[in-house]
């Protein structure tokens, strides 16, 4: 859908270089006639369309991309609205600034010391970093809504850039989350992660703190995509006829290792799950793990409306992302 | 020394792998722009450095350890330039496609033209150049736009549904379907765009009876033309909608289902006396077990013989149809629903049984014919059922399950760029013969073309089954919503259809849509 301006009482369309605003109404310059915004089919004969051409040379391939999907979901509608650019144009400045820091605080890294919030400060990166990957990771690999996969590495670049000059310079749980962003990145726009990903890499210091996750020879693109560490607690969710009664924090590996019997006896040992069953027979189990991200137990009885079931899957999807 | 100066002199040192450390070092250094505010300009002089460095990957079939992943989008028409509906899809089935291959899966991500139809003809007759010229001049500009982009399409399975090495499989898979008694040709009344000059199918037109192409009023006119039986894997292609395979399909699901409809009934092909022609009249009946005990057949106003024999409501036509199974001749009549509330919508001929069904005891009372009030209706009988609709398809005259709204596929078109119908007419055998001008529907050339990109420069077959099935299904097949009915339901009648014949394994082509 194209932003569309229209004069009101004839309808004639109008481009968007001739409205203007006047107090708190749109009006056709020259003319002063009232103009009414709408959101229509994007032509040539509404003057709403957006061309790509123009895009690509106004903001380059990769800000194209980004805008391209932010913001909305791939199976909505699109309005094309430049309002929402500049979120989007602000957050690779913002990726831009941290490896000029990441670089300045490394040349300093000899005059630095530890900070007493270092610690502290390193537990919050590393939580971010898994927080936000397996968000990521589950909008990439399953829910496809990569509008909500970009606000999750918005996310991680407002945790990466609370961080002090020490920790940037000093921490190693730095260094692996600044490189998950930039991997992150790679497939929407990979001519700038690329670039971010040689500044990453060429900056002095390097702490390698777990050796193997990140291959220093080979270029952003041929990395292998992250995974949340072993430690770090997923959502184990437990459901009734499809409806969310309670969920537990397992550490990754452990989530990996379960059987789906582990998992159902987890789950009736759980009262909001057993209260919630009321003891109805149960005629089916649906075990679901989204590896490194999340699993679901959900746990069909009888008497349920089974019309309604099978969407509803579909809506906790939706909801998740 | 710039690096693609560099990689061209390395090129010749191939086997040199420590020249392409090197370069490799060498080539992902970055601009070192770091003090500079990010601006347009910078981001341009980015893409510029690292436009030829991004690794060019694509599918290895040689590859067996790594899980394959096929990433389809839905291919362009060759319009001339790419609108930002383009750029959204292929952005996304790109980025889909790059977040695989860093999981670790051996990527299939093709592209190429949806190439036939009207646009190039207008565009011919305006402008004087051929359609062909005009396309491929399109497609040449567009695949730049695309590079642009940086989507990276395996370019080496483009194809084109107008090239000859692709349409003349388009007219084999339509001739094993001839083979496998699917195709047909029958006087109809169809739906005419008279500023296009063509046929339109069901669907492609909107609510307000004006064609969605050309605007033109759609008018109806009796032709002759080619079927294909898609019908007759109504029940099949509904199943299959509840397969395992298929990964959060929600609406899709829905709107599918809704196409094809509940298949509660059966189609016979009735013979015509009277008309003077050969046609076979398709009726439809939920009730086939009871098909000797039928008294009648119903039109619904506005069908093609309606239109041939015009009169009035509720009227007996001058011609009969004959009872396939007792050679019995029915009367036919028009009548319009008997409950005007009644939304559902009409079958375009369905059978009357008085004696099996209460909506048809109130028929033939309108009608005027005689009815054994006394006598209960009969009761179904699914045994007898399967055994009238087997012996109607060994007999060759329909038989199959299906709803009493969905219509076979209508695939002539009169135009001249589109995939030529590959039959030729002739009386008998030396006599003077024609070749069949009608060309066929697009969406029987867009039906299959995920199939031919696994294999498309073969001239012997459509595909190599086994590099097919290697691929397909499609992992994840990324487009527009207004394509999840039509060209979905075309996709997967034709790879029902190949897996009929043993060409597929799987009968779903998608697992995972997304529109």
């Amino acid at each position: 859908m194209g932003k569309t301006f229209r004069v009101k009482g004839t309808g004639r369309y109008v481009k968007e270089h001739e409205v203007e605003k006047v107090g708190k109404k749109l009006v056709e310059k020259g003319t002063g006639a009232a103009i009414v915004q709408t959101w229509e089919k994007m032509s040539k004969s509404k003057h709403n369309g957006v061309d790509p051409k123009q895009m690509l040379n106004d903001y380059g391939v990769d800000s194209t991309r980004l805008l391209t999907l932010a913001d909305v979901s791939p199976t909505s509608s699109r309005n094309w609205n430049e309002q929402t650019f500049p979120g989007v144009l602000k957050w690779q400045h913002r990726l831009w600034l941290t490896i000029r820091n990441f670089q300045a605080a490394r040349n300093e890294r000899d005059n630095l010391q530890r900070s007493n919030t270092f610690d502290e400060q390193e537990a919050f990166v590393w939580d971010s970093r898994n927080f936000y990957l397996k968000g990521a990771t589950y909008c990439y690999s399953f829910t496809h809504q990569l509008s909500v996969a970009i606000s999750k590495m918005q996310g991680l670049t407002g945790s990466l850039r609370k961080s002090s000059k020490d920790v940037i310079a000093l921490s190693g749980e730095f260094e692996r989350a600044l490189a998950v962003q930039i991997v992150m990145l790679a497939p929407i726009a990979p001519h700038f992660a690329s670039e971010l990903w040689s500044g990453f890499k060429e900056t002095p210091g390097r702490i390698d703190k777990n050796p193997g996750e990140i291959k220093w020879d080979c270029p952003l693109v041929e990395q292998a995509w992250p995974e949340t560490d072993d430690l770090y607690k997923l959502d184990l969710n437990f459901m009734v006829n499809n409806h969310l009664k309670s969920s537990l924090k397992v550490a990754r590996c452990e989530l990996h290792s379960l059987s789906k019997s582990n998992v159902e006896s987890m789950a009736l040992n759980d009262p909001a799950v057993t209260s919630s069953i009321h003891n109805r027979p149960i005629i089916d189990v649906k075990y679901k793990l989204f590896p490194g991200c999340e699993a679901t137990i959900n746990f069909i009885t009888l008497k349920s409306d089974k019309k309604s079931d099978d969407c509803k899957d579909d809506e906790y999807l939706a909801q998740k992302a | 020394m710039s690096c693609c100066i560099l990689s061209r002199k390395l090129h010749v040192f191939k086997q040199s792998t420590f020249s392409f450390s090197i370069l490799r070092t060498y080539c992902s250094k970055s601009l070192g722009l770091w003090n500079n505010d990010l601006d347009e300009s910078i981001k341009k002089k980015i893409e510029e450095h690292w436009k030829h460095k991004l690794k060019r990957f694509r599918y290895d079939p040689e590859d067996n350890k790594r899980e394959k992943f096929y990433v389809l989008s839905m291919f362009p028409y060759p319009s001339g330039k790419l609108h930002i509906g383009h750029v959204r899809v292929y952005t996304i089935s790109d980025s889909i496609a790059r977040f695989h291959r860093m999981q670790g899966k051996n990527v299939f991500q093709p592209m190429g033209w949806d190439a036939f139809g009207l646009p190039a003809e207008n565009a011919a007759i305006e402008r004087g150049v051929s359609a062909e010229s005009w396309t491929s001049d399109n497609i040449k500009t567009m695949k730049d736009q695309l590079m642009d982009l940086e989507c990276s399409f395996d370019w080496d399975s483009e194809l084109a549904t107008c090239h000859p090495g692709y349409y003349k499989f388009t007219q084999d898979i339509f001739l094993r379907m001839y083979h496998a008694g699917l195709v047909y040709q029958k006087e109809t009344l169809e739906n005419w765009d008279p500023v296009d000059k063509t046929v339109l199918a069901d669907g492609q037109f909107c609510e307000n009876g004006r064609s969605w192409r050309s605007g033109a009023k759609v008018q109806k006119k009796p032709l002759r033309q080619w079927f294909i039986r898609s019908t007759k894997f109504a029940k099949s292609l509904y199943e299959g909608l509840d397969s395992p395979i298929l990964e959060n399909w929600r609406d899709i699901t829905k709107v599918q289902k809704h196409w094809i409809g509940e298949c509660n009934g059966t189609v016979i092909e009735f013979p015509i006396s009277g008309s003077g022609d050969d046609n076979t009249l398709s009726v439809w009946t939920d009730k086939a077990e009871h098909i000797a005990r039928s008294k009648f057949i119903l039109l619904a106003p506005g069908s093609l013989l309606d239109r041939m024999y015009p009169g009035e409501m509720n009227r007996k036509l001058n011609i009969e149809a004959t009872n396939p199974i007792t050679g019995e001749k029915l009367p036919i009549y028009v009548a319009g629903k008997l409950d005007e509330e009644d939304t559902s919508a009409q079958p375009d001929c369905k059978l009357g049984i008085p004696d099996a069904s209460v909506s048809d005891r109130e028929y033939a009372r309108l009608f005027g014919l005689t009815v054994d009030e006394s006598s209960p209706l009969l009761a179904d009988d699914l045994e007898e059922r399967d055994r009238i609709c087997a012996r109607a398809a060994s007999e060759g005259i329909g038989g199959h399950q299906v709803s009493s709204t969905l219509r076979d596929w209508l695939i002539s078109r009169q135009r001249h760029w589109g995939t030529p119908i590959p039959i030729i007419h002739c009386q008998q055998c030396g006599s003077d013969s024609s070749r069949e001008t009608d060309t066929m529907d697009t969406f029987v050339d867009s039906s299959w073309y995920y199939l031919r990109y696994t294999d498309p420069r073969n001239q012997e077959m459509a595909f190599n089954k086994e590099s097919a099935n290697k691929l397909v299904p499609v992992d994840i097949y990324v487009g527009g919503k207004e394509h999840a009915v039509l060209h979905l339901y075309y996709a997967r009648f034709v790879s029902h259809f190949l897996h009929s014949i043993g060409w597929l394994k799987e009968k779903e082509p998608f697992k995972r849509m997304l529109v």
